[in-house]
């Protein structure tokens, strides 16, 4: 890129070449020829990985009724799609989750230090209409467990919900114009609609390292946290069993970087297994002032506070709104990086624009951004071997940005060690311990924190095939990637609504955002087809495929294939047409919310056919 | 008036009596900017302008359209109007859908008046047309207004800030930039150059001396190919000759209107 950068508010005082051919260095020794296969799931002889440590499996009758509306997942996305049908007027939902209670995430998720990552103010749903005032900038697991349930009580979500159910079957009866739904517990119910919020990160994965069945010590993934073995609680009581014991724990993503200073503290001995160090920028958590909260919670307050963060956060993927300066409510990591891309792109004079130009100024804000990240791991590490180990080598964006005020900290503990393996992983598992590096660390745990499937098979992540009219199956239809219309509805699947973030908003806002105006959505199309008194509702055929011809001509791939392996960017493999497909809507969340409202309340819903 | 041309309704301006003329508009453009020559004609025919689809008031669309898809939701309008033929007149993108009109049914075009307009699109033209559409949808479409509008205009209309130079800019930045992005990529396969001999309905060109964006070349192809074609360069006119020249441009259309 030779385009002249050097009008950009944020230039970074370093040989770009050089740093460019150090990314790139340190991007090729972590490239594998197995990709997304080096994970292995938590199946057959790793089944036991999978179980539910945190609530016993209650026998129950299997159910048999018909309900108006089922939704399959009772995180985020199926709590707010259920509130949102609740106030419209529609009484029989029925939530089914594989958890023992509602959560989702964070009903698995119990890890020690577990928080939320973006603001509690946008990230907890339905604050206004709940009431809650949430007591941290960024809560802890507990509080927001507590209010998923808090969601499930206030719009009596419980009455109807089927808890450690895994759903079978979802057959679609077209004479009767219903969903036919089988479970693991026996049931087989109907249901005029049907939804799916099953999650972006439901199914945890192992890394594939040869010898894990051979440890003789526990092990155990961060998702299900075995307190019955550390001792100590989600609420961060001390582990007080780990303190006569060698913990290892293997990955160094978001999950490593909340549950690492709790380990350091209470383990007798702590080795982290790095493969590819996060870029850990501040947190700044602390309490929410009620009285502060008071003053800024006038009615709307919590939709303003979502656009608003879009608005800032997708600062270089979204659309810049026409010379309107705008404020920035949350003020945190991340909208201080995308009014920093933004800020370096506006720089760029209107006649001078490219896509080269963007490009250069994204690059330029970017530097300065990850030399400041590496500036503060000298500042805040003491030992100078390690903080150059825990060095990012990468684009921000090139991996999840992490967050954090404690991580960096924790190495300067005695008893914590930082086990660099530059790039390589863990070699191998013995009966008594972890090797890397050609040397064998001998602990007591493995703590497997290695995350999480992303955008993998929807159908095998579900656990289940949804079968629609004239036999068309989801699997079949999505065989050669995503097709829908607005990321939720898919031809020849009627009456059936996926709540996801792909080929809709993506990324380009804050999760729970997308699953607010999935909530929406659902809940207008499920009045209107009420109200005319349409027994079913389809996306017409056209209306998908120019879709999906649309993201293909204009859509841009999250991950950027000369980044750092990971799960943004197919793990540095090619991009095929799957990929391809997960993308979001060209321009951006702001403009994709925009579009969608204008689309529910034209009372048209253009490319949805009721019959 | 939204007229449903195959399940997707597209908007027309209706207006005036008598002989029909139908008028297509440019990209980023919509039926408004025939405003002038609606104006005048509307006493003496009746008047009708599509909005493209995706383009102004017409329902949006995000699948690839071609100028035969573009083209075919004109002649459906017709037909839902009840116009079996009549005069076709289009400018830029109009002008293309309007060729290709006359080419794929050619029982339905009395007589073409095609300006400010290109028969093919060559690589340079197709480059623009890339980098125009990707800047649209990475950046928006009021960056890619400030771009346009020097191109689009006479240099004077630029300079004086023209209360019709502001007008078509503010809704050139108010189109949705994938529907704009839609429509170049139809541009970019513009190829009629070689059918243009098998147009029979007498035809006019008209282009701004000042064009930028399909220079007089483009036009004197045209004029040159389809036989009998008359050739008009309107001076001091940019792009949208029909708005820098608004005078100037209706009086060759009211002249041929009347002759053909």
């Amino acid at each position: 890129m030779s385009a002249d950068t050097s009008a950009l508010p944020f230039v970074a005082p370093v040989d770009k070449d050089s740093l460019r051919r150090k990314y790139a260095e340190e991007r090729d020794k972590r490239l594998r020829p197995d990709g997304l296969d080096q994970y292995v799931r938590l199946t057959g002889r790793f089944a036991h990985f999978a179980e539910d440590p945190h609530q016993p499996v209650v026998e129950r009758e299997p159910v048999t009724d018909h309900v108006t509306f089922a939704f399959i997942g009772g995180g985020f996305a199926g709590l707010t799609a259920g509130a949102r049908l609740k106030e419209a007027g529609i009484d029989d939902i029925r939530i089914i989750d594989k958890a023992g209670d509602f959560g989702g995430a964070w009903y698995w998720n119990r890890y020690p230090g577990v928080m939320c990552d973006t603001a509690s103010l946008i990230y907890m749903p339905l604050l206004e209409e709940t009431g809650y005032v949430p007591t941290e900038k960024y809560a802890h697991g507990p509080e927001i467990l507590e209010h998923c349930r808090r969601i499930g009580r206030h719009y009596s979500l419980y009455e109807k919900a089927l808890f450690h159910t895994g759903v079978t079957e979802l057959v679609w009866d077209e004479d009767a114009a219903r969903w036919i739904i089988s479970t693991d517990r026996g049931d087989r119910f109907t249901a005029q609609f049907a939804g799916m919020g099953i999650g972006p990160l439901n199914v945890p994965k192992l890394p594939g390292i040869p010898g894990m069945d051979e440890f003789a010590g526990h092990s155990f993934h961060s998702s299900r946290w075995d307190y019955a073995y550390t001792g100590g609680d989600p609420a961060g009581a001390p582990m007080e069993k780990l303190r006569d014991k060698k913990v290892a724990i293997i990955g160094t993503g978001a999950t490593s970087l909340q549950c690492v200073p709790a380990l350091a503290r209470d383990a007798q001995e702590l080795y982290v297994i790095q493969r590819t160090p996060t870029a850990v920028d501040v947190r700044g958590n602390g309490p929410i002032d009620p009285e502060w909260h008071r003053s800024i919670a006038t009615p709307g307050w919590q939709k303003r506070w979502l656009a608003n963060f879009t608005l800032n956060w997708e600062g270089f993927t979204g659309q810049p709104p026409a010379g309107v300066e705008v404020e920035d409510l949350v003020q945190d990591g991340w909208t201080e990086l995308g009014r920093r891309m933004r800020a370096n792109i506006t720089a760029i004079p209107p006649e001078e624009f490219s896509v080269e130009r963007m490009m250069a100024a994204v690059e330029e804000a970017d530097i300065a951004k990850m030399e400041q990240i590496r500036g503060r791991v000298d500042d805040v590490v003491t030992d100078p071997e390690t903080a150059a180990k825990l060095k990012p080598w990468y684009p921000q964006l090139c991996k999840r940005p992490g967050f954090h005020d404690e991580y960096l900290q924790a190495f300067n503990r005695h008893n914590t060690h930082l086990i660099d393996t530059d790039g390589k992983g863990v070699e191998r598992l013995t009966e008594r311990g972890v090797v890397a590096g050609g040397v064998e660390y001998e602990v007591d745990c493995v703590i497997y924190a290695s995350g999480f499937e992303y955008a993998t098979d929807y159908t095998q992540r579900a656990g289940f095939d949804v079968t629609g009219r004239d036999g068309v199956t989801l699997s079949k239809a999505w065989a050669d990637g995503m097709r829908t219309l607005h990321g939720m509805h898919v031809h020849g699947l009627p009456n059936l609504f996926i709540v996801q973030l792909l080929q809709g908003a993506f990324l380009g806002s804050n999760v729970p955002h997308g699953f607010a105006e999935s909530a929406q959505t659902i809940a207008a199309i499920v009045c209107h087809a009420v109200a005319e008194g349409a027994r079913a509702v389809e996306v017409t055929d056209e209306a998908q495929t120019g879709w999906v011809e649309m993201l293909l001509r204009d859509g841009v791939p999250f991950g950027r294939p000369d980044c750092t392996p990971g799960y943004y960017n197919n793990e540095g493999q090619e991009i095929g047409l799957a990929e391809r497909l997960n993308v979001g809507y060209p321009l951006g969340a702001t403009a994709f919310f925009g579009m969608i409202d204008d689309w529910r309340t034209s009372g048209e819903f253009e490319g949805l056919a009721f019959r | 008036m939204l007229v449903s041309a195959r399940g997707v309704r597209i908007n027309a301006i209706d207006r005036g009596a008598g002989d029909p003329v139908v008028f297509l508009h440019g990209i980023g453009g919509d039926a408004g900017n025939w405003a002038p020559q609606l104006e005048a004609l509307a006493a003496t025919h009746r008047v009708v302008a599509l909005d493209s689809r995706g383009f102004g008031r017409s329902d949006r669309t995000y699948g690839r359209m071609s100028l035969a898809d573009y083209a075919r939701d004109v002649l459906v309008v017709m037909t839902e109007l009840g116009i079996g033929r009549a005069p076709i007149v289009g400018l830029s993108m109009g002008g293309m859908i309007a060729q290709t009109v006359a080419l794929t049914a050619p029982q339905r075009v009395a007589s073409l008046v095609l300006a400010d307009t290109s028969s093919s699109a060559d690589a340079d033209m197709k480059a623009d047309l890339t980098a125009s559409g990707a800047a649209a949808v990475a950046h928006g479409m009021p960056a890619v207004a400030t771009a346009f509008m020097p191109a689009t205009f006479s240099r004077a209309a630029v300079a004086e800030n023209r209360r019709y130079v502001r007008d078509f800019e503010e809704n050139f930045s108010s189109t949705d930039p994938l529907t704009f992005n839609i429509g170049l990529q139809a541009i970019a396969e513009l190829d009629l150059t070689d059918e243009l001999h098998r147009i029979d309905v007498p035809t006019l060109v008209l282009v701004g001396d000042e064009d930028a964006l399909t220079p007089p070349e483009h036009s004197k192809t045209i004029a040159s190919t389809v036989p009998g074609a008359e050739l008009v360069v309107i001076d001091d006119a940019g792009h949208l000759s029909n708005l820098d020249q608004a005078g100037a441009f209706t009086e060759h259309l009211v002249r041929f209107l009347d002759a053909a």
